[in-house]
C-alpha cells in the first residue's frame, strides 16, 4: 500500500531530490519495515523506488545526506552487489548534485602482489584508476551531499546501523545476525534465504506461518519465557540457530531445518495445529514471539524442560496428541510412525538428540521412579495443568482415536510375539497385564492403562530415549532404594540372558519388543519400549561406565 | 655419567672406570655399610673422589617455578607417586587412586642446568608434601634436588636469584609399589591442538552443567557437549589456524571422526597444568584413553591419560 502511495508522490519527491539534495538528509526511520509489500518489492528494486525509499513522506530532514552501499544493503536487505548497482543507477540518473565515492579494486601497478581496494571521489576517479594495473572494478561506494572532512563520517552511519541491528531484541532476525549477506558462510549461522527482514511486523502472512510452525500447547508467554533460557543454554552455533529460528524472517528456513532434522515430526506437529488453533484461537500477533512456535519445533523436547506447562502438554500428549489432534487423515498409526521416526531424527542431529533424550529421561524419572499410582501426582507435579484437563475438548474424537490406537498397539504386540520366539513369556505377560505394570513394560501396559484412564503417563515412555540408532534392550532391576529401575542395555547375548534370567514376563517383553524393533526397523508404532533410564541422574549422554586405565595399558 | 665438574682432576678414563665400578657395586644393591667399605678400598685420588660423592643424584633446575607448576598440576590427581630418575631425565608415571587417569611426566636431563644421576633411582614421594615444600620456594628460585645413595630422604634446595638465601628441605621418601604401565605408541584418530586456556575454560564451564563431557572431533572442529539437570551445553571449537600467534591456533588432525565420553572431574584436574604450556594437545582414539599433553618448554611434557566412559553393557 505504502508503495502505491509512494508512487503517487513520486513527482513531488523527484523535485525534492533535485532541489534539496545537498541539504537533505533522510531520516531512515522504520518506514520500510512497516510494509511487507514494499519489502517484497525491494527484491526487484528499481530506481524510482530507491527514490521513494530515500524520501518517504514526511521523513525528510534538512541535514546532510550520506548513503553507502553497505548501509543500503543492510537497511533494505538487499545484497551488497545489488545495493551497489542501485547506487550506480542513482548516480547515473541523479548524480549531478551528488558527491560520489567509488570503490576501486584490483591490482596496483607498484605493488602487484596484493589485491587492493581504494576509495576515490568522483573527481579523482580517473586519477586513481590509472594507478591500477590493467583493469579494475569500479563500484559506487557511497553517495553523499558532500565529502566529509573526517572520513570516519563515511562509515559512521553504518556503524550506528550495525549497533542498532545488534541491539535489536535477540528474537528479531536481521541481516547481521544471520549473516545473510556475509561473504563468509558459517554452517552454524542460518541464513534467511528469502531475505525477509526481521523488522517485518505482524502480518497476515506471519500469522499463517505461526500457525504452521507453532507446536502443540506452547503459547506465546511460554515461548517468551523460554527464549532467554534457551539462549543462555545455546552455545556457539546453537545460539545462532536459535535466533534464526526465533525470528519471523526465517520461518521458512526454520521449517526447513525442522525438516532436515526430524523429517517426520513435522506431520505430527502440523497435525496438532488445528487443535491449537481451536484452543487458542489465533496465534499471537507479536512478531518476536510468534515464531517461538518454530523454536518449539526445533527444540521441542528441550522446551519441555524449560517450561513446565509445555511439559505438561508434552507429557499428556504424545500419544494423545497424535491421536486426538490429528487430522482425520492421520490415523493413529501414522502418528506413531512419526513418533518413531522422530527418534530416528535424533541420529541426524546431535544437539537434537541430546536435548530430546535428556528431556525424556527427565520425564522418566518422574514417571517411573515410583509406583504406578504416583503417576497422576507426578504428572501433575510436572505440569501445572493436570493431564485430564489438558486432554482435549473433543473427547469423543479422542476416545475414538485412542481406541484405534489401542488396537494397533495390540496388534503390534501380537506381531512382536510372533516375530520373536518368546510366546510363552508373552503369554504370561498377557496374563499379568492387569497387574501393576513394571517399569520395563510400562510403556506398553501404560499405553493400555492410559487409554482407559490417564492419557498422560503413557507418553513419557513413548518419547523415551530408546536409542533407535543402537540396539539396546530395556532391563529392569531393583535398585538400592528398592525402586524398580529400567536400564537400557546393549542388545546382544546380554538381552537373552536377561530374558532367561528374569522370571517375570515384564522383563521379557520389552526384550522381545526390542528385538522386533531391531529386525523390523520401521515397524513399531508406539512401541513404548523405551523404558525409563536413570541416566539423567548422571548427567551423561549414555548409560556409561567409567573405564579404567588398566584396561587399556598393561602393567610392565 | 658422572659430572666432570665434580672431579676436575679425574681423567675421563678413570672416570669411567670408577663410575662403572661403583655402579656395579651399587647395582648389586649392597647395604650402605658394604658400599662404604667397598669405597674404602679405593685409594688415593679416587677415594677422595668417591668420598665426595655421597650424593648420587643432583638435579639443578634454574627455572624452579616449573617444578612448582608441575607439582601443582599433578597433586590433585595423584597423591603418592614414584619419581624415576635416570640418565635421560626425571620422570614420573602414576595413576590416580581410582585408576581412571594416569599422569606421565618427563623432564629431560637437557632441561636441567645440572643433571647428575649415577644410576636409576626411584623415589617415592607424597606429592602433596612435595608441593608443600615447593611452596617454600620463590618463583624465581633455583631448585636443586639431591638424593644420597641408599638414603631414605631427598633434599630440596632453593636458592634465591640473588644467591643470598639458601633453603634446604629434607623430605622422607616413601616406599611405594611402582605400577608401571606400558603405554604403547599408538596412532590416534584425532589430534587436536588448542590453547590450553581455552580447554581449561571449557572444562570448567561444562563442569558447572554436567559431570561428563562428550568430546567429538570432526573435520569441522572439536565439540564438547554435556548435559545436566539444568540443561545441555555444546561448545564447538573450530579449526582455526589464522591467528596472530601460533599458540592461539586450534589445529585438528583427524583420520577418523571420534566421539568419546569422559568425566569432567578428571579433565578439570588435568587443566591444572595449563600454566605449564600455552597449548594442549588432545589425542583421541575410540579404542584408547584420551591424552592431554602439555609440553613443558625445552624440557619435556606432562601427559594425562583418561579412560573414556564406556557404554555400560551391564
Amino acid at each position: 500500500m505504502l508503495a502505491v502511495e509512494a508512487l503517487e508522490i513520486l513527482g513531488q519527491i523527484q523535485v525534492l531530490v533535485i532541489d534539496k539534495l545537498q541539504v537533505v538528509r533522510i531520516s531512515w526511520s522504520l518506514f520500510l519495515f512497516q510494509s511487507p509489500y514494499l519489502l517484497a518489492e525491494i527484491a526487484c528494486f528499481t530506481m524510482d523506488r530507491l527514490i521513494h525509499l530515500f524520501f518517504p513522506l514526511g521523513q525528510i530532514n534538512l541535514l546532510r545526506f550520506q548513503v553507502s552501499y553497505k548501509w543500503l544493503s543492510r537497511k533494505f536487505s538487499v545484497s551488497s552487489n545489488q545495493a551497489k548497482k542501485l547506487l550506480r543507477e542513482f548516480v547515473d540518473k541523479h548524480g549531478n548534485n551528488l558527491e560520489v565515492l567509488y570503490s576501486l579494486s584490483g591490482w596496483l601497478k607498484n605493488s602487484s602482489g596484493t589485491y587492493c581496494i581504494r576509495l576515490a571521489s568522483g573527481k579523482k576517479l580517473e586519477e586513481v584508476m590509472k594507478e591500477f594495473d590493467g583493469t579494475c572494478s569500479v563500484e559506487v561506494y557511497s553517495i553523499q551531499s558532500c565529502l566529509p572532512r573526517d572520513l570516519a563520517v563515511l562509515w559512521n552511519a553504518e556503524f550506528v546501523q550495525a549497533e542498532e541491528l545488534f541491539n535489536q531484541p535477540s528474537t528479531v532476525e536481521n541481516c547481521l545476525r544471520n549473516n545473510r549477506f556475509g561473504g563468509i558462510s558459517n554452517c552454524f549461522v542460518k541464513r534467511a534465504v528469502n531475505g525477509q527482514s526481521a523488522a517485518v511486523s505482524s502480518t497476515s502472512q506471519l500469522k499463517d506461518n505461526v500457525g504452521i510452525v507453532q507446536t502443540k500447547a506452547s503459547n506465546v508467554t511460554k515461548d517468551e519465557n523460554l527464549q532467554p533460557q534457551q539462549e543462555n543454554r545455546g552455545q556457539f552455533g546453537v545460539k545462532e540457530e536459535l535466533k534464526s529460528s526465533s525470528t519471523v524472517g526465517s520461518i521458512d528456513k526454520t521449517n526447513q531445518n525442522v525438516g532436515e532434522y526430524t523429517k517426520k515430526t513435522h506431520p505430527v506437529k502440523e497435525s496438532s495445529n488445528p487443535l491449537q488453533a481451536k484452543r487458542k484461537g489465533i496465534p499471537n500477533e507479536k512478531t518476536s514471539t510468534g515464531p517461538g512456535g518454530s523454536l518449539a519445533t526445533l527444540w521441542g523436547r528441550a522446551s519441555v524442560k524449560s517450561k513446565p506447562s509445555s511439559m505438561a502438554s508434552r507429557s499428556t500428549c504424545d500419544i494423545a496428541i497424535a491421536a486426538n489432534t490429528a487430522d482425520a487423515q492421520i490415523c493413529a498409526e501414522e502418528a506413531a510412525d512419526a513418533e518413531s521416526s522422530d527418534e530416528e531424527g535424533y541420529k541426524l542431529c546431535y544437539k537434537r538428540e541430546s536435548n530430546g533424550s535428556s528431556t525424556r529421561k527427565r520425564q522418566f524419572i518422574i514417571n517411573y521412579s515410583d509406583e504406578e499410582d504416583d503417576d497422576d501426582n507426578v504428572v501433575s507435579l510436572a505440569s501445572p495443568i493436570p493431564p485430564k484437563e489438558k486432554s482435549f475438548s473433543d473427547t469423543m474424537q479422542s476416545a475414538e482415536n485412542l481406541n484405534v490406537e489401542k488396537e494397533i498397539l495390540c496388534t503390534n504386540k501380537l506381531e512382536r510375539e510372533t516375530l520373536v520366539n518368546k510366546q510363552d513369556i508373552d503369554d504370561k505377560s498377557h496374563g499379568l497385564s492387569s497387574e501393576k505394570s513394571s517399569i520395563a513394560n510400562a510403556s506398553f501396559q501404560k499405553a493400555e492403562n492410559n487409554f482407559q484412564n490417564d492419557l498422560a503417563s503413557a507418553n513419557g515412555k513413548d518419547t523415551a530415549p530408546m536409542a533407535s540408532k543402537r540396539k539396546k534392550v530395556v532391563k529392569t532391576r531393583i535398585d538400592e532404594r528398592g525402586r524398580e529401575v529400567t536400564e537400557v542395555v546393549w542388545d546382544e547375548p546380554v538381552c537373552s540372558k536377561d530374558a532367561d534370567k528374569d522370571k517375570t514376563t515384564n522383563d521379557a517383553r520389552p526384550t522381545a519388543a526390542i528385538k522386533e524393533q531391531a529386525t523390523a526397523s520401521n515397524a513399531p508404532p508406539n512401541t513404548g519400549i523405551k523404558g525409563g533410564t536413570k541416566k539423567p541422574l548422571k548427567g551423561g549422554g549414555k548409560d556409561t561406565k567409567q573405564g579404567k586405565i588398566l584396561s587399556f595399558f598393561k602393567k610392565i | 655419567m658422572l659430572e666432570i665438574s665434580l672431579c676436575p682432576r679425574a681423567t675421563l678414563a678413570s672416570h669411567r672406570t670408577a663410575d662403572g665400578w661403583v655402579s656395579s657395586c651399587f647395582n648389586r644393591a649392597k647395604p650402605a655399610e658394604e658400599k662404604r667399605s667397598l669405597l674404602a678400598l679405593i685409594s688415593g685420588e679416587e677415594r677422595r673422589y668417591f668420598g665426595n660423592r655421597s650424593t648420587m643424584l643432583e638435579l639443578r633446575l634454574v627455572q624452579g617455578s616449573l617444578l612448582k607448576k608441575v607439582l601443582e598440576a599433578m597433586k590433585d590427581l595423584v597423591t603418592d607417586a614414584n619419581f624415576d630418575c635416570s640418565a635421560t631425565g626425571f620422570s614420573l608415571q602414576a595413576m590416580d587412586s581410582s585408576h581412571v587417569a594416569l599422569v606421565a611426566l618427563l623432564l629431560r636431563s637437557e632441561g636441567f642446568e645440572h643433571y647428575r644421576c649415577d644410576r636409576n633411582i626411584t623415589m617415592g614421594m607424597n606429592l602433596n608434601n612435595v608441593s608443600k615444600l615447593l611452596k617454600c620456594a620463590g618463583n624465581d628460585d633455583i631448585i636443586t634436588i639431591k638424593a644420597d645413595d641408599g638414603g631414605d630422604t631427598v633434599t630440596f634446595m632453593f636458592e634465591n636469584p640473588k644467591q643470598d638465601k639458601i633453603s634446604d628441605f629434607e623430605m622422607k621418601l616413601m616406599d611405594l609399589d611402582s605400577e608401571h604401565l606400558g603405554i604403547p605408541d599408538a596412532e590416534y584418530h584425532a589430534i587436536v591442538r588448542m590453547p590450553s586456556l581455552e580447554f581449561s575454560r571449557i572444562c570448567k564451564d561444562l563442569s558447572s552443567i554436567g559431570d561428563t563431557v562428550v568430546i567429538s572431533v570432526t573435520k569441522e572442529g572439536i565439540k564438547f557437549s554435556t548435559r545436566g539437570d539444568i540443561g545441555n551445553a555444546n561448545i564447538v571449537c573450530r579449526q582455526n589456524t589464522t591467528v596472530d600467534k601460533p599458540e592461539e591456533a586450534t589445529v585438528i588432525q583427524m583420520n577418523e571422526a571420534v566421539s568419546l565420553t569422559f568425566a569432567l572431574r578428571y579433565l578439570n584436574s588435568f587443566t591444572k597444568a595449563t600454566s605449564l604450556s600455552e597449548t594442549v594437545t588432545i589425542s583421541l582414539s575410540s579404542e584408547l584413553p584420551l591424552v592431554a599433553e602439555y609440553k613443558i618448554a625445552d624440557m619435556g611434557y606432562i601427559k594425562f591419560y583418561l579412560a573414556p566412559k564406556i557404554e555400560d553393557d551391564e
